[in-house]
């Protein structure tokens, strides 16, 4: 027999050289990112040291968690993971249903049990093509149409309240609503829109608005928003119903950010999607691009062409965060304190005022309500702490506009926080 | 810390060994060896270290004397039982407490709250290691260990202290004292760590990823789970649970080769047995002999009457369920196995020379009977398992087969067939071909074979990078 030796100090070399090169890179503190933009959260933080944490084995749990999750070059690492992983298996579908316990929801980068959670109720891909799909919650779908009605009679003589609820991409897709048995979008919604039923409270129909151009490019394939063409068809419903003048979309100037990876794409990792991004288009507005951000400790902050960011490949750069260029982000200013927005449309001198009370469905839509309104506000309700009718009054606001898409709907939480903005 | 994780492989891992191969002289090495494992079991909180060094010394002691006393004497029966008794004591105390408590509690309220302890890490294995060390002493079949860091670096080596085998003294007794390295073993090592990392991060996440969204939880709609898509559920907690378990056994056989530890077997290919009996001569080999040298054979094991004979095996098997973790379910999986070993055994008269129609219906009986066992061993609350049960012939409301299914099975086709292929003796067979006569086989697959660990280390970390899903099974054992 031939003496093998010499295969196994290479193999010993080989294997040593890997351990080595990763316990370096493992060293390299200052090559460990903070924040990963694809997966749109912060990174785990080198845990700071007490006697009880490290007592209960927190601390050094944390260090291992730490190692791993800020490892140098992670985001390159893990799209290397990936792609070994699309290797698994044959076929562009994936299907993936979640209870509403365990709710993953990373909207905005939570980790799960995080209060701000959105009950998701899965996805659904087939080809090039994600689709959010949800299941309704009957008790808490109720508890929508009750916040309307209780808005809509808290601020009758004051101010008229509009709900528009959004449906997902998938309400319009025949194959995948009978595939995948998610609840059909528009029963749920014309159901909570008949438990609404305070005269002033007027019902937008959304569902209608986006149906009639359902062809066209309304949602995004890789993230579960809908496009700015999507919220303009749903403003001009708005328009109808609020006795405003719809501006055509050539009004507006057009931007376009390429290469788009939304969150359905960083859940899924779906190879076809990737391959495949979306597109961002988005329409600045002509009376003005500056927004303000107001908050709750007195101060605030001014955000220059911060409606429609058009310096959005520079300023967010990453592939995941493109959506962002509305409004910049959920929270422009990264305040852990309640806020709202404001944006003062100086072509306009009427004084008059619409505040939109939304989660991110909203960001897209917000920027069309600017041209008609001497003051836009914008409340997004997970981020604040006050009461709609002390807002409407302390504001002069004739209009009320509460938008949703239809899974914040079903969720416990968002519906604590609109209850919370009503009672 | 767990072995799956980055922060043991890249930092835990790379330090101990570097400086143990840095160190001179086996006191030396053994020193590092000792405060490397002290570290690791401390990482998950450092008050329990306290009781592995206090267990220990225990043992240690009561050794000394039983060993002074004169083997197999009374006295050092009374001290071997005093000893037994202790460990076991800290044993029940640790793991059963909550589990006693909680039977009072439910059928009569009493107590009112059933305190919450906490599981110490290992102390399942290293229990018994110490066990066995001790009636060992006894038994006069090794000798006392006169130094206590020896002892200690026997029962906390991270190789095997919190995830097995259970390792015999008699087996490293010697090799704690005096060890070498070949290269020829340390290739041996290294391969076998990688192949067992592989396992565990590639693989048998994997699995676990599909069984956790396949079966049933405490808020699934059993409606919407189809009959296959809880079939597949079963078949990937089934790899999952072998490959997960045996990738443990794999990782400490190999960083004991890499120094010069000779740990045995602990499965062998158990998803190729013959039947039930012959399952359990594979799986978890260092449990099943612990008890069949430590309960069973004491009992009298099998050269007693029939009704002596059950009676012992029940206990066993009662014991190996209970140990397994403190729920019904557990002991309940236990009995389980006792009932097909006893039917094995009196019915179909499977031994030494088992009639050829058994040999038929236990081949083909074992992998279902395998299958609905870990179905057991999966859902401590029982009525998940009737819906399981139920599902798989439609009986909730679901629906045979259903979109899920489809693209877990599409999607994961590939990864599902290896899977099953690692469960079979496939990498001993290929190995063999290192040893061809043909140079160009020789030197191909020996080529491979050099390159292979690194390859399996590289997509290990790659798995591990970013924190994700790496379930560790053994916090109840």
């Amino acid at each position: 027999m031939r003496n093998q030796t010499i295969f196994h100090k290479i193999m010993i070399i080989l294997f040593c050289s890997v351990m080595i090169i990763g316990f370096v890179l493992g060293l390299a503190f200052f090559l460990r990112p903070e924040r990963s933009d694809s997966e749109n959260r912060e990174l785990t933080k080198f845990p700071s040291f007490t006697f009880t944490t490290f007592l209960s084995g927190e601390y050094t749990e944390q260090i291992s968690t730490w190692f791993a999750d800020t490892f140098p070059f992670r985001e390159g690492l893990i799209a290397a993971n990936d792609f070994v992983m699309s290797l698994k298996g044959f076929g562009d579908e994936q299907f993936q249903l979640s209870t509403p316990s365990d709710t993953p929801g990373d909207d905005h980068g939570n980790a799960p049990g995080d209060d701000k959670v959105e009950a998701i109720g899965g996805y659904y891909v087939t080809g090039d093509t994600a689709y959010e799909i949800y299941s309704r919650n009957q008790s808490v779908s109720k508890r929508y149409s009750e916040v309307i009605n209780k808005a809509a009679s808290r601020l009758d003589g004051k101010a008229e309240v509009y709900t528009i609820i959004v449906p997902l991409a998938y309400a319009y897709n025949q194959k995948v609503l009978s595939l995948t048995g998610a609840t059909d979008p528009k029963l749920a919604i014309d159901g909570m829109y008949a438990d609404i039923t305070h005269p002033n409270a007027i019902k937008v129909d959304a569902y209608g608005a986006l149906g009639a151009h359902k062809d066209e490019y309304l949602y995004f394939r890789t993230d579960h928003h809908w496009t700015a063409l999507g919220a303009y068809y749903t403003y001009t419903a708005y328009c109808t119903d609020a006795g405003l003048k719809a501006h055509p979309l050539s009004f507006y100037e057009e931007c376009k950010f390429e290469g788009f990876l939304g969150t359905l794409y960083n859940k899924t990792k779906a190879p076809k999607l990737q391959k495949n991004p979306d597109t961002v288009y988005a329409y600045v507005p002509r009376g003005t691009n500056t927004l303000r951000v107001h908050l709750a400790d007195g101060d605030s902050k001014k955000f220059t062409g911060g409606v429609v960011r058009k310096d959005t490949d520079t300023f967010y750069a990453n592939a995941a965060s493109k959506y962002n260029c509305f409004l910049t982000s959920d929270n422009p200013a990264g305040t852990d304190q309640s806020y709202y927005i404001s944006i003062e449309n100086p072509l306009i001198t009427d004084g008059s005022a619409v505040v939109l009370v939304k989660e991110s469905f909203g960001n897209c839509f917000a920027p069309f309500l600017v041209d008609h309104y001497q003051y836009v506000y914008v409340i997004d309700y997970r981020y604040f702490d006050g009461d709609i009718e002390d807002f409407v009054t302390e504001h002069n606001v004739e209009q009320v506009i509460f938008l949703n898409n239809v899974i914040a709907t079903s969720a416990d939480p968002r519906m604590d926080e609109m209850e919370g903005l009503v009672n | 810390m767990v072995f799956s994780s980055l922060f043991f492989i890249f930092a835990f891992l790379v330090i101990s060994y570097a400086l143990y191969a840095a160190a001179r002289g086996i006191r030396a090495r053994n020193i590092i060896l000792l405060v490397s494992s002290l570290i690791f079991y401390a990482w998950g909180g450092p008050a329990f270290v306290l009781l592995l060094c206090l267990e220990t010394f225990v043992c240690y002691t009561s050794a000394l004397v039983i060993e002074r006393m004169g083997q197999k004497t009374r006295p050092a029966l009374s001290a071997t039982w005093v000893c037994a008794g202790f460990c076991l004591a800290l044993l029940v105390l640790f793991k059963y407490t909550g589990f006693f408590l909680s039977i009072p509690h439910d059928l009569f309220g009493i107590p009112e709250i059933i305190p919450a302890i906490t599981l110490p890490i290992g102390i399942s294995f290293y229990t018994f290691q110490l066990l066995s060390y001790v009636i060992d002493v006894y038994r006069g079949e090794v000798e006392a260990q006169k130094s206590y860091t020896n002892l200690l670096l026997y029962a906390s080596l991270f190789h095997q202290c919190i995830a097995g085998p259970i390792v015999r003294y008699a087996d490293v007794a010697c090799e704690i004292e005096q060890r070498s390295v070949s290269w020829s073993q340390a290739a041996q090592g290294v391969s076998r760590f990688a192949v067992g990392l592989a396992k565990k991060a590639l693989l048998a996440n994997g699995c676990a990823m599909i069984a956790d969204k396949l079966l049933p939880g405490a808020t699934t709609n059993p409606a919407s789970l189809s009959a296959v898509s809880l079939l597949l559920g079963g078949l990937c907690y089934m790899l999952q649970i072998y490959l997960d378990f045996s990738a443990y056994s794999d990782m400490a056989i190999g960083m004991g080769l890499m120094v010069g530890f000779h740990y045995k077997e602990n499965f062998n290919y158990p998803y190729t047995a013959s039947s039930i009996t012959d399952f359990w001569r594979r799986w978890h080999i260092s449990l099943s002999t612990f008890f069949r040298d430590y309960v069973y054979i004491p009992l009298g094991g099998n050269r007693v009457k029939v009704p002596r004979h059950i009676l012992n095996m029940l206990i066993v098997w009662g014991l190996t369920g209970f140990w397994h973790g403190a729920s019904w379910n557990f002991i309940l999986w236990g009995l389980y196995y006792f009932v097909w070993l006893i039917l094995e055994k009196y019915v179909l008269r499977v031994g030494k020379q088992t009639p050829t129609i058994s040999k038929i219906i236990t081949r083909i009986w074992v992998l279902p009977a395998v299958y609905f066992g870990w179905l057991l061993f999966r859902f401590d609350d029982l009525s998940l398992l009737w819906t399981t049960l139920k599902g798989f012939v439609c009986a909730n409301g679901n629906a045979f087969f259903d979109l899920t299914a489809q693209t877990q099975l599409s999607g994961n086709c590939i990864f599902l067939a290896i899977s099953i292929l690692a469960c079979f003796p496939i990498v001993p067979l290929l190995a063999k071909l290192k040893d061809c006569k043909a140079a160009p086989v020789y030197y191909v697959a020996n080529t491979v074979a050099a390159i292979l660990p690194a390859v399996l280390l590289i997509l290990s970390a790659l798995a591990l990078i970013g924190d994700s899903y790496n379930p560790f099974l053994y916090f109840r054992f």
